[in-house]
């Protein structure tokens, strides 16, 4: 029974052009039009050593020496060294800016108001101030992202297990090497992709995976009397609706799961682009991804009375609200979100997708990346337990 | 009636401040035709909701088969079909895929599904669209369908909601023809409407319903019996004044007039043949008509009896309320 309800269901999605279309053809469209927009980044071979002024200050009697020359020693495929790093005064690097003496400014400072929390720790705090939007600017934002990435990653190690703050700076300056040969750094630095913008389609597939949503929620508004004539069948049908809906969710998922590789595979083996992270990880978490999509579609589904219609614009506002609290539309959002409301980066589907991302992209596979997928699992549970609570009634109080 | 297939005792369904079914009973025995006829908003299709357990209800008692209908009453629900009143099908799924699906929730070996499916499109006739989506379909062919669809399963109650409404005649008869041929193969029906032709036309026991009461139950002939009017004599004439009415009101036997549309509606109560005595009113005052003819009672005039106000009423539009007077009535006072 449930083979011929999974294989019905299928049919009844795939012939859902309206779902597929979302999935599929929003993420090769987009996936595109990014790849056009960003087209002639990607021609460009060498860019030009980037002059860059680094203004250290507030450090609190720490010592952070030797900052420059390992920005220095980053170079390009044919040697080209990536950044040209000069020390100097505040007010001199901002002359130098303003004169387009260099494309931007390193601030480098401890965080004060961490550092009251535990004197031990030096927690370093990097900013970037950029006069325009260009390539060089692009590498920067990525450059100290990722610097800034790493030092909390080491500051958050550390508050575990506190050594000596010169071993800190060790390992911190080891983190630089780890930088350069971190995913988009390596890519956008070292001359194997000069593709700054991976981010970009890591968020388009963010998205995608969020619109498996819209599938999800139409194959289990169906099976609701109160909302779908059809539904007045399924509910009358001997079988457990529970066990019904879960058989046809399924089925959505596979289609959806199907659309989505499509996706990562025409951005992978037509555009070219070339993603941090291996293929296995990639596509387990946009598996996962799909998963998550699926279920949120499932729970939304089962809540309240309203009709598909208002369904469906409560689904789109949590999926457009949560992209850009997760930071799939403005850049930085998720850390703010993660400083002032952490609890939301965990219940944010978007959040989760993206986190699992980055964690790939930042960290490559190691704890970080597999607290991310698991949580994506637990989400996705949690999502269609709560789903298979709310609709396990089947009598309702007006039809 | 044969074996108790539905026993509905003192239900009660309130919608917040609305009771949709206020002490509501029912018995259906096994191999009726059972009619629930009722205007819209009488209750009809909720009873049924209710006894399919689709909706919750506030008091009383069903069984179905003998049995406490719950959600949960998956035995039960194999004996049972369902034609809802809007087409409940896939549009994505042509008419075999649809009936198919339908089937296969019921019945596990394919080789008895593949001959049910063949069946039950034979059986509406729809052999000629197995490949055809229900969007291609006209209202008829939807309609045949959604009962394909309902029963193709072969069960043993099947209610119909309202399974003719927006159906062009040919359909309509066709729709019918099917639903007695099913109780005749040894279903039992349960069929709501507030089309009282078809009840009169199909069903074996009638239960009539307003404002969710029962208010009367038994065959068309024995609540045709229990009312007053035995004959009503329509006459279609022209500009009739109103004072003609009233007088037309005094003849013997007759208990109320009706005038709308340039018709003359003359209920009489005692017995049959009041035309002869209505025509000679007619050519003495010297009145033109155009047609006259009698007809018996319908369920409609018994609706009319108990509750005042035609199972059509809830359709019309308020200019087109008729100019009614009853005898013993204040004259001239509209009682639509």
């Amino acid at each position: 029974m449930a083979v011929r309800i999974f294989v019905t269901n299928f049919k009844l999605a795939l012939r859902n052009k309206t779902a597929v279309f979302w999935t599929m053809i929003f993420g090769i469209l987009l996936g595109t039009l990014f790849y056009a927009a960003f087209k002639n980044i990607y021609s460009s071979q060498t860019i030009d050593t980037i002059e860059t002024a680094l203004v250290i200050s507030d450090m609190n009697g720490y010592e952070f020496e030797g900052f420059a020359d390992m920005l220095d020693t980053m170079e390009q495929d044919d040697g080209t060294p990536l950044l040209h790093a000069t020390e100097m005064s505040e007010d001199a690097a901002k002359k130098a800016l303003s004169e387009g003496e260099v494309s931007g400014i390193i601030y480098v400072t401890v965080d004060q108001k961490k550092l009251a929390e535990n004197a031990e720790l030096p927690p370093i705090s990097l900013s970037l101030t950029v006069r325009e939007n260009g390539l060089p600017e692009s590498i920067l934002t990525m450059l100290v992202g990722e610097l800034q990435a790493k030092m909390d990653y080491l500051t958050e190690l550390y508050a575990f297990n506190p050594v000596h703050y010169r071993a800190y700076l060790r390992q911190m300056s080891a983190s630089i090497d780890d930088v350069m040969e971190s995913t988009v750094m390596r890519e956008a630095m070292t001359g194997e992709n000069k593709d700054p913008t991976v981010t970009y389609f890591y968020n388009l597939i963010a998205m995608v995976c969020l619109f498996c949503s819209l599938a999800s929620l139409q194959s289990t508004v169906r099976t609701a009397a109160n909302i779908e004539e059809v539904g007045k069948r399924i509910e009358l049908a001997p079988y457990s609706k529970v066990i019904y809906e879960l058989t046809s969710v399924a089925a959505v998922y596979v289609l959806q799961l199907i659309a989505t590789s499509v996706v990562l595979c025409y951005l992978i083996f037509v555009l070219g682009i070339r993603f941090g992270g291996s293929y296995g990880w990639l596509f387990l978490i946009t598996a996962l991804g799909t998963l998550l999509g699926v279920s949120l579609g499932y729970l939304v589904a089962h809540i309240g009375t309203a009709g598909y219609e208002k369904k469906e614009s409560l689904l789109t506002v949590i999926t457009l609200v949560g992209g850009f609290l997760a930071g799939l539309m403005v850049h930085n959002m998720k850390a703010v979100v993660e400083e002032r409301a952490p609890f939301i980066n965990r219940i944010n589907p978007s959040a989760v997708i993206a986190d699992a991302f980055y964690s790939l992209n930042t960290y490559g596979p190691g704890d970080r990346l597999i607290r991310a997928v698991t949580y994506m699992v637990v989400l996705s549970v949690a999502f269609l337990t709560a789903g298979c609570l709310m609709g396990r009634r089947r009598s309702y109080d007006s039809l | 009636m044969g074996e108790e297939v539905i026993s509905v005792k003192n239900l009660i369904k309130r919608y917040k401040e609305l009771t949709a079914l206020n002490g509501f009973s029912l018995s259906v025995g096994q191999g009726e035709i059972f009619g629930l006829l009722g205007p819209n908003g009488s209750g009809k299709s909720t009873t049924m909701n209710c006894i399919l357990s689709l909706l919750r209800y506030d008091e009383g008692e069903i069984r179905v088969f003998g049995e406490k209908m719950t959600p949960e009453s998956y035995e039960i629900k194999k004996r049972i079909g369902v034609v809802p009143q809007d087409i409940a099908v896939f549009d994505e799924l042509t008419v075999q895929e649809n009936i198919d699906y339908f089937c296969g929730l019921y019945v596990k070996d394919a080789e008895t599904k593949k001959q049910y499916v063949d069946e039950a499109i034979d059986f509406v006739g729809l052999d000629a669209f197995r490949k055809f989506k229900p969007g291609k379909l006209s209202g008829g062919l939807k309609r045949r369908l959604n009962i394909a669809c309902g029963i193709v399963h072969k069960p043993e109650l099947i209610f119909f909601d309202e399974p003719t409404v927006a159906v062009d005649p040919q359909s309509r008869n066709k729709i019918l023809e099917n639903i007695v041929d099913l109780n005749k193969r040894g279903a039992t029906i349960v069929y709501t409407t507030h089309y009282m032709e078809e009840v009169e036309q199909i069903c074996t026991r009638i239960m009539i319903m307003d404002k969710g009461k029962a208010l009367a139950e038994g065959t068309a002939e024995e609540l045709k019996s229990r009312i007053k009017n035995t004959e009503n004599v329509i006459v279609d004439i022209r500009k009739l004044p109103a004072e003609e009415v009233d007088k037309i009101l005094k003849l013997p036997r007759v208990y109320e007039v009706e005038y709308r549309a340039d018709r003359l509606t003359i209920r009489c109560a005692g017995g049959k043949q009041n035309i002869v005595s209505i025509l000679d009113y007619l050519e003495v005052n010297n009145l033109k008509y155009q047609r006259i003819y009698s007809e018996l009672p319908t369920l409609n005039d018994v609706f009319l009896e108990i509750t005042g106000k035609e199972l059509r009423d809830t359709e019309e539009a308020p200019d087109e309320r008729p100019n009614k007077k009853k005898a013993g009535k204040k004259r001239g006072k509209e009682d639509a």
